[in-house]
């Protein structure tokens, strides 16, 4: 989360330990799960995002498109996955939003030496 | 193993000179204003200046693996890894790497081969150790994404069609991998297309971990030896070095003809010398006085006069070369043509002819003296260049030797070879397994076996 860095070390400890406590039973609440899609799958596209993207590995990459047709499919029909097929919180990992962290830094790198 | 600590360039302008560590330094030569001296770090790694009054310096990072040390699933490796070279590492991005170097400024490049793999910059006198520092770190950190190999597969592709498209690569390409029977030496410096999609960046992590531990240090031009060691000990003290044993080089020769629309382009090899060989020396006077030329190059240096030429004239040829690789434990030598249309079978034999004729009668003093005046040229002209003279010096430092020898030094060597040497040389060498290789119009060409007797 990027405002725990600018909050700072000692405060963004305590709110990361406070936070911790809800992220999981938010992410159940939000109900994504229940579509069988991953907490990624559902990033806002911005130029950033989109050039993360092309940084995935083509087996994620057809898995995040395979999870999306089976939500869109789900979706349509007004269907839930049954409970053993829902991601559970060990798959649903950060898969995109390091990439984007990272196309983010070096895109802040080169307007930083174009700046001079 | 990696150093995780790199100062900021502005740091590291010209270091203290520490004397703490145990250094061993070797004899010092100066030729024509340049003064050869060779260290050893504690750790056993090894520097190397060839300092003289010039404004300019290259400093090198040479690492003793190559395509040689590929094997399973690390075969091709090699080219990936050339293609990676720059693209940034985990503490720096490849664009700051780029705008770093241009800063200082400074140019880099990176070459790799069988037995040894090269990471330059020139950089003038005042900025070698920035140049130093930022050149290790674009090296030793390297740990590349999944998508950084992805990325440059596409340029591994076009280098592997390059040379598939350029039958003189091709050629020496196919005769090391007969030579040595497709493994070790026989592995192409260029990555197979059949292995390009297969490596990912656990590969190329992997080699460059159990791989890039024994750096040689060269710098040329404007360096004082002495600030130079001590920017290496900094750097490197730390290392410990475990130089690689590769398995022994086993030459055997063999054939392989492949049809194509081209203009016959073959090659002839034999067991060569190593590079610390005692036939080491005899056998650069043998590849002199074969020589070779090429009929779109006139006049001076064009090769004319030499053995080779003269026994493809009357059209046989278009070209014609003898060449001598030698690595560490073996080497390649032989005799490289383009032969004109229709007259392949003609200018093998032609060449074959050249090569008992040597093996047979002992060269005159004349021709003998020329030949090793034509080697001398040919070394000393060649090492004029800063980065040919750094390649030169880290070349001799591959295996056990711990000091180098100036270009002059190294072309003394020759001076003691006499007719008799050459041609008792030539009886061995031509009696050993042939390897012959050849493409283009090659349904008339002879087989190996005939090639052999006609030399025996």
């Amino acid at each position: 989360m990027a405002f725990l860095a600018r909050v700072g070390s000692k405060w963004g400890a305590v709110l990361e330990t406070a936070l911790s406590t809800v992220r999981e039973p938010y992410k159940q609440l939000c109900g994504y799960r229940k579509l069988g899609l991953h907490h990624d799958d559902l990033l806002a596209e911005n130029p950033d995002m989109l050039q993360a993207l092309k940084r995935l590995s083509p087996e994620a990459m057809q898995a995040r498109h395979r999870r999306m047709k089976m939500a869109f499919d789900l979706s349509l029909k007004g269907e839930t996955l049954p409970k053993h097929l829902q991601p559970t919180a060990a798959e649903d990992v950060n898969y995109l939003r390091p990439l984007i962290a990272e196309v983010k830094k070096e895109r802040l790198e080169r307007e930083a030496f174009r700046r001079g | 193993m990696f150093v995780s600590q790199f100062k900021s360039i502005s740091a590291l302008r010209s270091p203290k000179p520490q004397f703490q560590c145990l250094r061993k330094r070797y004899a010092t030569s100066s030729s024509a204003g340049t003064t050869f001296e060779t260290s050893k770090l504690s750790n056993g790694v090894k520097v190397v200046t060839a300092s003289s009054e010039t404004a300019a310096a290259t400093v090198g990072l040479y690492f003793n693996t190559g395509s040689r040390f590929e094997s399973g699933d690390k075969l091709g490796v090699t080219g990936v890894l050339r293609r990676l070279a720059f693209q940034g590492t985990q503490t720096i991005s490849a664009v700051r790497l780029a705008r770093e170097f241009e800063l200082l400024p400074a140019n880099y490049n990176v070459g790799v081969g069988r037995e040894q793999i090269a990471y330059n910059s020139e950089v003038t006198f005042d900025n070698v150790y920035p140049a130093l520092n930022l050149l290790t770190e674009a090296v030793v950190t390297q740990n590349p994404t999944e998508y950084t190999v992805r990325l440059q597969r596409k340029e591994v592709e076009r280098d592997t069609h390059a040379v598939e498209s350029d039958p003189k690569t091709y050629v020496f390409e196919l005769a090391h991998r007969e030579a040595y029977r497709g493994k070790g030496l026989g592995n192409s410096v260029y990555t197979p297309s059949y292995r390009i999609n297969k490596i990912n960046n656990n590969h190329v992590s992997d080699f460059i971990k159990s791989q890039y531990n024994a750096p040689v240090l060269v710098a040329t031009g404007g360096v004082d030896h002495q600030s130079f060691v001590s920017a290496a000990e900094e750097l490197f003290g730390k290392w410990t070095i475990n130089t690689n044993r590769p398995e022994a080089a086993k030459y055997q020769g063999g054939e392989y003809k492949l049809p194509a629309d081209i203009d016959t382009h073959f090659a002839v090899a034999f067991e060569g010398a190593s590079i610390e060989s005692k036939d080491y020396a005899a056998l650069s006077v043998l590849r002199s006085i074969l020589g070779g030329g090429s009929s779109k190059n006139y006049g001076l240096g064009g090769g004319h006069t030499s053995r080779l030429y003269k026994a493809v004239s009357g059209n046989l040829a278009s070209e014609v070369e003898a060449f001598n690789l030698n690595y560490t434990d073996s080497g390649l030598f032989g005799v490289f043509g383009v032969s004109q249309k229709g007259k392949e079978t003609q200018a093998v034999e032609a060449v074959l002819k050249e090569l008992q004729q040597l093996s047979s009668t002992a060269v005159s003093a004349e021709e003998l003296s020329k030949a090793k005046l034509n080697y001398r040229t040919q070394v000393l002209f060649n090492n004029e260049s800063r980065s040919n003279l750094s390649d030169f010096l880290a070349a001799q430092l591959q295996g056990k030797v711990d000091s180098v020898k100036s270009p002059q030094q190294f072309v003394e060597a020759v001076e003691s070879v006499s007719a008799k040497d050459v041609q008792n040389l030539a009886q061995k060498v031509f009696k050993s397994n042939p390897t012959f290789v050849a493409v283009g119009e090659v349904s008339g060409l002879p087989t190996l076996q005939s090639i052999s007797a006609s030399l025996q």
